[in-house]
């Protein structure tokens, strides 16, 4: 049937053919999200270099816009088509894995090779307790105020969840401003929850069920809603996304945003007359941050893994790992990388990196998007007021409760 | 124009001559095994998605029968989409006809200009939806963009509006895009069914007396009408393809309150993972378009004038 | 003629200010770049910074190829369809109308993994074999409607001087039908050239990405979007097709109402 179609596809377009694909046996396909304009590049850098020392190994890089990379993945691996090595979000690991679709990497892996790691990164990368991927890039978010506005409106940088209710509502009574940045509308509204549900002491999960429905919860979102009605955020948080709310930012017309480190670079390129602060989230209890990471992996199915594994182990070269997690912003993996002083030297990246002490990951379990979909559905009902705090977390807990019990 | 009656007085045209046979076959074969293969394969796989269980990341499992259409009919979001569904095809097909018909009209008709008028009313079929939808997202989201400094400098609005602000201004302003992405092609289409009517019969009924809504309603809209029907047709199936308008304004959002079967389609498979109820999707949203086409075509038969 | 002149651009007049507003939005937005620098150095560098070349050429061999595959394929079964009778052939004719409901969309999971079977993720080939295979039914229909058009006569009077039916089609059928032939090619040129559902399943690598996928990935999932640039992209994208419409417009209204007036 397959070479059927391919002669069909093939004589449909005989005359256009030649030169169009010229593929070789011994190919390693790579897959990443794209960090920003230097992921491509560099990588293909990394990979030509390689191929320099490895003459008869081609690496094909497809470095593919975030937005897009799950569909991709599916539709690859639908059609038994998967890249051998691939960046993914660790909270895909789970899902991947139980299709028996990563090479457990504990028997490649040497004890030196291990010890270049900073042990908790390898935490989330492991499922009953088999590692399927090391650490790629990690990062850690926290508050970004700008400071002019925040002097302007005569406050503080908020220390407490109460403070920064206090410190918006004053930014927003400027002209043309807004306090608080809020996103409402495509990824990561639920991120932007979890921040306020864990700063209230709240949990995502709870003993195998949501902990949306907890009195913690309720008070997270109630707190996010007061912050909507009384116009302490941009007007209707639905309409913008993270990157329109840092637009705003960099404007110069939000006081206080939660932001990744990647912000740093644009703010200084795009804003480089804009004062800011980098701080910690605000604290009620503990502090609190949330980590990301993403993973390299290795496909099960690959048929050229002695390679792949080889170039895994390649991009792992402290040279190519500095500058990597310079250009993107990104915290290091490694301990020798953690030592670097440009992590102690540049406040900016320093209040960042400081909080992988406390940082805390989304779970790593199967069916995590779907959970997350429901999360934004409902915050995203009661941001346009169509349902009470107390209904769309309760609603939300019953949905992701259903879900949980499925499987 | 009409279809000619001497096409079928070839000769060997009605014999069942062996070598004509295969000359049929021959000159049929390659467009039949192209339509064959990007819709029978596809659908026959969608088929057997449909009825397995899929994981996440697309592996087929176990034979399911029906539970994946089972688990559909109970998703509790459905049906508030399906019937969004039916008001967007609806407003979309029909403001198409009711802004294309007329600019057909006008264009039919010589004036200073023609040329250019055509030309500008064809103008954004050359951009593409995706282009168009991106576009319009900036317009949308843009307090200082072009749309709010115009409004504001005509007086409309005191300060920059968040047009996507709530569920029906984004919806409204998605139909508003997916009826001006598809006019161009209909206004074409229509504008060609003009053009093919004599200017005689006009003429005629202009000398018994019918004044110009008259003359539209018996005598142009009626020979329009398989032209009219072929624009539905393809506005139907062009709704479909406006996918990127709502994907890339808005996603379906906020709380699904702008998802149509197709953005909701392309969740469940790529963001939920359901990959099995999304080809249960698909196979029920082909099935009714087919019936609604099959609809149409009966529609096309019937002869103009009952 | 003056005052229906009026009138008529009267009447057009909202829609064209609706046409314009794009393109207003597009200029508007180049005009206000932040970043100084003239219109020249902004151009270089958005050419360089956005790979829009690439994309271009990806688009344009594509839609070419595209247009000249389908109308080559369909022009053979659209003489049959037209000439000869046989059982089934008001059936066929219906289906092909029908068939324009099968959105890519609806079928894009069965046909992301027929594509990979072939080998050929990632390939502007396969993209090309699968536009092809899309808008043959429609240029089938097109391109049937002409030919129903042309006197039999001709054909009647060539064989009577000895002509094989090959021959027939090829020095006959096919001069005659050349407008038809150019408006279907170009309605195909269009679709294949502003597709975009299929092109993001199946391109990866920059190196193939078409005009409208290098679009959306200038907005989509980027955590900083860089608007002139992405708007002076969208005007590029949209050149070509416009210039088609300069260039064939007389064309393809006369070739739409000649291929549709028999429907």
């Amino acid at each position: 049937m397959a070479r059927l179609v391919a002669l069909l596809l093939a004589l449909a377009c005989v005359p256009f053919s030649s030169g169009l694909y010229g593929a070789v046996a011994a190919d390693l396909r790579f897959t990443a999200g794209e960090y920003s304009g230097f992921t491509r590049p560099f990588l293909e850098r990394v990979a030509r270099d390689y191929e320099a020392l490895h003459p008869d190994t081609h690496i094909q890089i497809e470095v593919i816009p975030w937005d897009s990379y799950l569909q991709k993945l599916t539709t690859d691996i639908s059609s038994g088509d998967q890249p051998d090595i691939a960046i993914v979000p660790t909270m895909w690991v789970s899902d991947l894995a139980a299709d028996g679709l990563l090479e457990p990497l504990d028997p490649l892996v040497t004890p030196e090779f291990k010890a270049k790691f900073i042990p908790a990164f390898l935490v989330p990368a492991r499922v009953n307790g088999t590692l399927l991927g090391l650490p790629a890039a990690a990062s850690a978010r926290a508050m970004v105020v700008n400071t002019d506005l925040l002097q302007k409106a005569g406050v503080q940088a908020p220390k407490t969840w109460d403070d920064l209710r206090t410190a918006a509502k004053a930014v927003s009574a400027l002209p043309d401003t807004y306090g608080f940045g809020l996103p409402g509308k495509e990824v990561e509204v639920d991120t932007y929850f979890y921040y306020a549900l864990w700063g209230f002491g709240g949990e995502i999960l709870k003993d195998g069920k949501s902990g949306l429905a907890s009195p913690e919860a309720i008070r997270a979102a109630t707190f996010y809603m007061s912050l909507i009605n009384e116009k302490a955020t941009e007007p209707s948080p639905t309409a913008h996304s993270r990157e329109d709310v840092f637009k705003l930012f960099k404007e110069g017309r939000i006081g206080i945003v939660f932001a990744y480190p990647m912000l740093v670079p644009q703010l200084k390129a795009e804003a480089p007359d804009l004062r800011y602060a980098v701080l910690p989230f605000p604290v009620q209890t503990q502090p609190v941050t949330l980590g990301v990471t993403d993973v390299l992996t290795l496909s099960s199915s690959s048929k050229n893994q002695k390679a792949a594994w080889d170039f895994m182990q390649f991009l792992y070269g402290a040279k190519y790992r500095a500058e990597f997690d310079h250009a993107e912003g990104l915290l290091p993996v490694t301990v020798e990388g953690a030592a670097d002083s440009y992590y102690k030297d540049d406040p900016d990246i320093a209040a960042f990196a400081a909080g992988l002490a406390y940082a805390r990951f989304a779970p790593t379990i199967k069916g995590w998007s779907e959970l997350s979909e429901i999360t934004l559905r409902s915050l995203q009902a009661m941001y346009i007021g169509q349902k009470t705090p107390a209904e769309a977390m309760t609603d939300a807990a019953r949905q992701i409760d259903d879900v949980l019990a499925h499987r | 124009m009409r279809r000619g009656k001497s096409t079928t007085s070839l000769p060997t045209v009605d014999e069942p001559h062996l070598r004509t046979r295969q000359m049929l076959f021959l000159l049929m074969a390659p467009s039949v095994a192209a339509a064959f293969f990007i819709t029978l394969v596809p659908v026959l796989l969608l088929v057997r998605m449909s009825l397995s269980s899929v994981s996440r990341f697309g592996r087929i499992g176990d034979y399911v029968g029906l539970r994946n259409f089972a688990r559909l009919m109970a998703d509790p979001l459905l049906p508030d989409i399906a019937l969004r569904t039916v008001i967007w095809t609806g407003s979309v097909v029909g403001g198409t006809l009711l802004i294309a018909l007329p600019t057909a009209l006008v264009l039919n008709r010589r004036f200073f200009g023609r040329r250019l008028a055509q030309f500008l009313v064809l103008a954004p079929w050359a951009i593409s939806v995706t282009s168009m939808a991106v576009v319009w997202r900036r317009v949308l989201s843009d307090e200082a963009g072009l749309l709010n400094r115009l409004a504001m400098a005509s007086g409309l609005i005191e300060r920059p509006v968040i047009w996507l602000g709530s569920i029906p201004a984004s919806f409204g302003f998605e139909i508003l895009i997916a009826i001006l992405v598809s006019v161009p092609f209909s206004t074409v289409i229509l504008l060609a069914g003009l053009s093919s009517i004599p200017a005689d019969l006009s003429d005629a009924a202009r000398l018994d007396g019918a004044n110009a809504g008259a003359r539209l309603g018996h005598v142009t809209l009626p020979l329009l009408r398989p032209f009219i029907c072929v624009v539905l047709i393809f506005n139907i199936a062009y709704v479909m393809n406006s996918f990127p308008i709502i994907w890339i304004l808005t996603q379906g959002g906020p709380a699904n309150g702008t998802d149509i079967l197709v953005t909701y389609l392309y969740k469940l498979a790529f963001t939920l993972g359901r990959l099995d109820e999304a080809a249960a999707l698909s196979i029920l949203m082909l099935g009714a378009l087919g019936a609604l086409t099959v609809l149409l075509l009966r529609l096309l038969e019937r002869p103009a004038h009952g | 003629m003056v005052k229906r002149s009026l009138l008529s651009w009267c009447a057009l007049l909202p829609l064209l200010a609706f046409n314009l507003f794009p393109f207003a939005v597009v200029l508007d937005t180049i005009h206000r770049r932040g970043s100084g620098g003239d219109v020249r150095t902004f151009w270089i560098g958005m050419w360089y910074r956005t790979e829009i070349g690439t994309a271009l050429i990806n688009s344009l061999v594509i839609a070419l190829s595209t247009a000249l595959a389908s109308t080559l394929i369909a022009l053979p079964a659209a003489y049959v369809l037209s000439r000869w009778r046989f059982r089934g052939r008001r059936a066929a004719s219906e289906a092909l109308l029908g068939s324009q409901i099968l959105a890519p969309i609806m079928l894009v999971l069965g046909l992301s993994q027929m594509v990979a079977w072939a080998g050929l993720t990632d390939t502007r080939l396969a993209l090309i074999g699968l536009y092809s295979a899309f808008q043959i039914p429609f240029a089938i229909w097109m391109l049937r409607g002409y030919i129903d058009a042309i006197p039999v006569e001709l054909e009647e009077a060539a064989r009577i001087d000895g002509a094989s039916r090959l021959q027939i089609l090829r020095l006959i059928v096919l001069p005659l039908s050349l407008p038809a032939i150019a408006v279907t090619a170009t309605f195909a040129f269009i679709t294949a050239f502003n597709e975009f559902v299929l092109a993001l399943t199946i391109l990866r690598s920059p190196s193939t990405f078409t005009l409208p996928i290098r679009v959306n990935a200038l907005t989509a999932g980027r955590y900083a979007v860089d608007w002139p640039d992405v708007m002076a992209a969208v005007l590029v994208a949209s050149l070509p097709v416009m210039l088609t419409f300069v260039w064939l417009q007389r064309y393809m209204l006369r070739g739409l109402r000649l291929s549709l007036g028999s429907t």
